[in-house]
């Protein structure tokens, strides 16, 4: 059991690394594409691309059907099944929660 | 209720509303009876563990859009433009941030610690009674601003349904009348005071009564609702504007409205009653717009506050010939407010930083821009509403589905309201008098434009079930915090199922009252609010749940640092900036939003106070880790 934790615990740890990491390439994408193009147009005319801004569609439309993409790959297929621990052995009732806490502590 | 051009929901829109209503309340009722003979709190705060993936998927998208995505962002949208794009892209990430980062092990170690709250989840984790009082302490006061924002934005969405409904007019006008020179709520609308009860009372019911299982499958059927709503707005507003290309292209000529003062010349002999919203012909040419009720007496020219439109070509086209004939407004020289930036700005609504009141930087700087993008994303994954959810689904392959699903969801609603609200600018002029209004009067202009006004009740129906699919959550959770945590834990621990429930019917009842009472004299801006309970949430528990669930060495000792530190500066930098301006809103350091300095401020407070105290049992840490 605790083994099957354990791996379970460092997959979880891995699919952590990957999220986080997916995460600053999108950040540095939109945030910086943004930043550079976003501020251009004052003027009553503006540059579109499908009718929006193109900035919009470059910085912020596209990142957002590439993220969906990733999403989509992280979901089926880097992200591992994990049998997750049946507690209906353990019962949410107050008094049997109450009295496995005390025993914790008595053992601890 | 708010002028020449927008009508009120048509009587077949209350019908269908209604409708919508009915369902919600078959679907608590039905929820009532499957909990029959089943322990109660396991099934009554966290549907016995056993959610499925249209349930989990749905509930989690359906509270996560709540009433800020629907009524507090489209005011930005419309207030700020196209900016709110790059406001709001962070929601790009958040099925694999918000969603995927904590919940496998968030449902993993509750299991395994048999806790159906995060509060209880915290105290067990770390074997540490005094984090789980103060986790369920800071949840109680930051859940309860995040609720008040939601009562005023299901309260704004009845007031503008029922606005031309006559004996709800007659109601409000004699509540109005009654509560005239109370202290507090003196100020407040009568039918808004009547919709904000009507609210809170069929949320409250429905809540208490179908308890965790009606809310998730009440949440199923909004998200549904929701979606249809925004996917038929979208194309019903770019039909009206003429496609989106034209619409980028108006918008870009146009420049902010700006507010001022001015007095009323009338020559009528008689008194006269103009409301808040009423559009009028300035002596100059142009066009403004009454930000407050006035009452005209001969002889009397009141000096009123107005808006008044700036080079707003479709407001002219569409407001011609529908002006009071013979009513002038004479604007104040010099009491022009001109906006800290975009007055007279060409371009303003289709790029960054978007046009601001009082910020010379305008509305969306890169710091803040970055802010949001962190924002969305981990103040998500820090919300113990979401990770309540987390510990519910069955298995994790609903939680993959589930991602995908979220994804989905999230791209059709949140992209399409930024196009559906910068061509509301077009269709509704001058909304800024009734900033947090322009969903509903968006639903109910566009359908009654479209020759459909019985589909309002269906548009209408959208943002008040994403309103109540975040209160009844909310509420939940409040109920749980109150009685799982403080009552059956540390005051009545062999307290019976009966006495817990009626416990829990009680807390949502008193919590909701409340609610109506702080919500009976509400602040202006809706988003505020919640942005400030999302921070103080996200930055009150991301840190010590996140840290708690990955890294080993962390103790209750760093537990308490972290919610403590978090909670903190959220607090100090919204209160600097009350102090500052008097205005209720974050005080950004170096650019960046209080959650940003909040969660690194926590997550360092963890760490330092985690290496600095004893390492925790070798049992616990096997018990939650296994081994390695």
């Amino acid at each position: 059991m605790t083994d099957e934790l354990g791996e379970s615990f460092r997959q979880s740890r891995r699919e952590l690394t990957f999220q986080l990491g997916t995460w600053t390439i999108f950040a540095a994408w939109v945030v910086g594409y943004g930043s550079n193009t976003a501020f251009e147009a004052e003027s009553e005319t503006v540059v579109t691309t499908l009718g929006m801004p193109s900035w919009i569609v470059w910085g912020i439309a596209v990142p957002w059907i590439v993220a969906f993409a990733i999403t989509v790959f992280f979901a089926g297929w880097f992200m591992k099944d994990t049998a997750l621990v049946d507690d209906s052995a353990e019962s949410t009732d107050a008094a049997e929660s109450q009295g496995s806490l005390q025993q914790e502590s008595v053992e601890s | 209720m708010t002028g020449v051009l927008a009508s009120a929901a048509s009587d077949s829109a209350i019908v269908s509303f209604s409708v919508y209503l009915a369902v919600v309340f078959l679907l608590a009722w039905l929820a009532n009876r499957a909990q029959s003979g089943k322990s109660f709190v396991g099934e009554y705060f966290l549907g016995s563990r056993n959610i499925g993936l249209w349930g989990f998927a749905l509930t989690y998208a359906a509270t996560a859009a709540s009433g800020g995505s629907f009524m507090g962002f489209p005011s930005l949208i419309y207030t700020h433009g196209w900016v709110l794009a790059w406001w709001i892209a962070g929601y790009c990430m958040a099925p694999l941030i918000a969603l995927g980062l904590l919940a496998k092990r968030i449902n993993q170690v509750s299991r395994l610690a048999g806790a159906i709250t995060v509060p209880e989840l915290l105290r067990k984790r770390f074997d540490n009674q005094t984090v789980g009082t103060v986790a369920t302490l800071m949840l109680v006061v930051f859940m309860f601003f995040f609720l008040l924002a939601q009562f005023k934005a299901g309260a704004e969405i009845m007031t503008v349904l029922l606005s031309d409904v006559e004996f709800v007019q007659q109601a409000a006008n004699a509540t109005e009348a009654r509560l005239d020179g109370w202290r507090w709520i003196g100020e407040a609308d009568g039918d808004f005071v009547l919709c904000l009860l009507f609210f809170a009372v069929a949320v409250v019911v429905y809540t208490s009564y179908g308890g965790y299982l009606a809310v998730v499958w009440t949440d199923v059927m909004q998200g549904i609702v929701m979606l249809i709503g925004v996917l038929i707005m979208l194309g019903l507003a770019l039909w009206q504007v003429g496609g989106l290309e034209s619409a980028t292209q108006q918008l870009a000529r146009m420049t902010p409205p700006e507010f001022g003062k001015a007095t009323i010349d009338s020559p009528v002999d008689e008194d006269l009653d103009l409301r808040k919203g009423t559009w009028l012909q300035t002596q100059a040419g142009g066009i403004a717009r009454l930000n407050e009720n006035v009452t005209i007496t001969e002889g009397i020219e009141p000096e009123v506050e107005v808006l008044f439109l700036t080079r707003d070509d479709s407001a002219y086209q569409q407001l011609e010939g529908k002006l009071p004939p013979h009513i002038t407004a004479v604007e104040t020289p010099g009491s022009r407010e001109k906006l800290a930036y975009g007055s007279d700005k060409a371009g303003v609504y289709v790029s960054a930083p978007g046009p601001h009141k009082d910020n010379p930087t305008g509305f969306l700087p890169v710091a803040l821009a970055l802010s949001f993008f962190v924002f969305w994303n981990f103040s998500g994954a820090g919300q113990p509403s979401y990770m309540v959810r987390q510990m519910s689904f069955r298995d994790t392959r609903i939680l993959r589905r589930s991602m995908v699903m979220v994804a989905v969801f999230f791209g059709l609603i949140y992209f399409p309201l930024v196009v559906i609200f910068t061509s509301a600018r077009l269709l509704l002029p001058g909304m800024e008098v009734y900033a947090d209004r322009i969903m509903p009067e968006m639903a109910s202009h566009l359908t009654t434009a479209a020759g459909i006004p019985w589909l309002a009740g269906l548009l209408f129906a959208a943002p008040f079930a994403a309103v109540m699919s975040s209160v009844d959550s909310f509420l939940l959770l409040l109920s749980s915090g109150i009685v799982r945590d403080i009552y059956q834990q540390r005051i009545n621990p062999d307290a019976p199922d009966s006495t817990l429930r009626k416990l829990s019917y009680a807390t949502t009842i008193i919590v909701g009252l409340l609610a109506v009472v702080a919500m009976l004299n509400p602040p202006p801006f809706l988003q505020t609010l919640i942005v400030f309970a999302s921070a103080g949430l996200g930055a009150s528990f991301l840190a010590p749940v996140a840290m708690g669930l990955f890294w080993k060495r962390m103790t209750g000792e760093g537990a308490l640092a972290g919610m403590f530190s978090g909670a903190t500066v959220i607090l100090v930098l919204y209160s600097w900036q009350y102090w500052q301006t008097g205005e209720f809103g974050p005080y950004n350091v170096m650019g960046l939003d209080p959650f940003v300095w909040g969660a690194l401020i926590s997550a360092f407070s963890v760490v330092i106070v985690s290496l600095t105290s004893p390492a925790p049992p070798a049992p616990l840490v096997e018990k939650y880790f296994g081994r390695d």
